[in-house]
């Protein structure tokens, strides 16, 4: 069952794609990002399975260009945790049916090994309305230097 | 009148087919005319593509200053964001970097409707007027939006990308 209803309230269930129903696109598209950090974090690889577009791509911040299964194979490691991710200075542009939202997200992690990182990235991450459903299509994250 | 029927009856088949090939042949012209403008416009976004970077490298900003949105977003390698007014101002400034290779690659367009993604991998060579000198292959993403019959630049981004290992 995609949703779970409690009160009346529909609370999306793990793995569950945000509709594009409810609240504004902004709004929509704030939410996506949020259940997408959420998602990294937690290894809930099924989110993001319905959240990529097939041929979504990301260059990461590391300077690699990682396909959706190559995200998800780094999204299902158990060898980084991380600790903490959030974001803030969101900027939300509407194109129609598309959505380029930016960002500067704050990470911590750490792995296996005993390495640390803690870093605030500048993201950008393109969104599609496909069937009453955000997608995510490309993302792209730059390190911000001091 | 005698030997009209066998005339009208063919003639209606005659009709019927030609009516039949008619839609056939529409219906083919239509999709190949469906496939033709989806590859001629990633032709042109990447025409457009390389026409943003020679004038970046050149320090164009009158090109530019058309091509780009006002809405528009660069993400330096720094991470930094840059709006439009910013971007151009840097570009046209004196202490601006000086390309003496700006060399994308490994090209690829992603179309979505009014939306397009593009995405390389470019070789810079530059220096700046302060000597700060710039030798990077570096990924990046630039996002087309096509407003009122034009294409327009609204977000670009860079990533320097990670060193290959060491070889041997």
């Amino acid at each position: 069952m995609a949703l779970l209803a409690i009160a009346g309230i529909a609370i999306p269930s793990f793995g569950q794609v945000p509709s594009t129903k409810g609240g504004s696109i902004e709004e929509q598209a704030i939410d996506v990002k949020v259940q997408w950090l959420k998602a990294a974090q937690s290894h809930d690889v099924s989110f993001l399975d319905k959240l990529f577009a097939p041929e979504f791509h990301e260059v990461s911040s590391a300077g690699d260009v990682l396909t959706k299964a190559q995200v998800f194979e780094r999204a299902r490691s158990t060898h980084r945790v991380i600790d903490e991710i959030r974001s803030d200075v969101i900027k939300v542009r509407v194109y129609g049916n598309a959505v380029v939202l930016t960002d500067r997200t704050t990470i911590r992690y750490h792995d296996d090994k005993g390495t640390r990182f803690t870093g605030e990235l500048t993201f950008v991450r393109v969104l599609l309305r496909r069937n009453d459903k955000w997608q995510a299509v490309a993302a792209q994250g730059t390190p911000i230097k001091e | 009148m005698v030997g009209s029927k066998p005339t009208t009856a063919l003639s209606r088949i005659l009709q019927s087919i030609t009516v039949l090939l008619t839609v056939l042949l529409t219906s083919a012209s239509a999709q190949v005319a469906a496939k033709n403008p989806r590859l001629n416009v990633d032709d042109q976004l990447k025409k457009l593509d390389q026409q943003c970077v020679e004038a970046e490298r050149k320090g164009d900003t009158t090109f530019l200053d058309q091509l780009f949105a006002d809405e528009y977003q660069f993400v330096d390698i720094r991470g930094d964001i840059l709006p439009k007014a910013q971007t151009l101002a840097l570009i046209k400034s004196a202490n601006r970097e000086i390309f003496e290779l700006l060399q994308p690659a490994e090209i690829e367009v992603h179309v979505y409707g009014n939306l397009a993604v593009i995405n390389d991998k470019t070789t810079m060579r530059s220096e700046s007027s302060d000597a700060v000198k710039i030798d990077s292959l570096v990924y990046f993403t630039r996002i087309f939006v096509k407003k009122s019959g034009r294409w327009r630049v609204v977000h670009e981004q860079g990533t320097v990308a990670k060193a290959p290992p060491p070889a041997g």
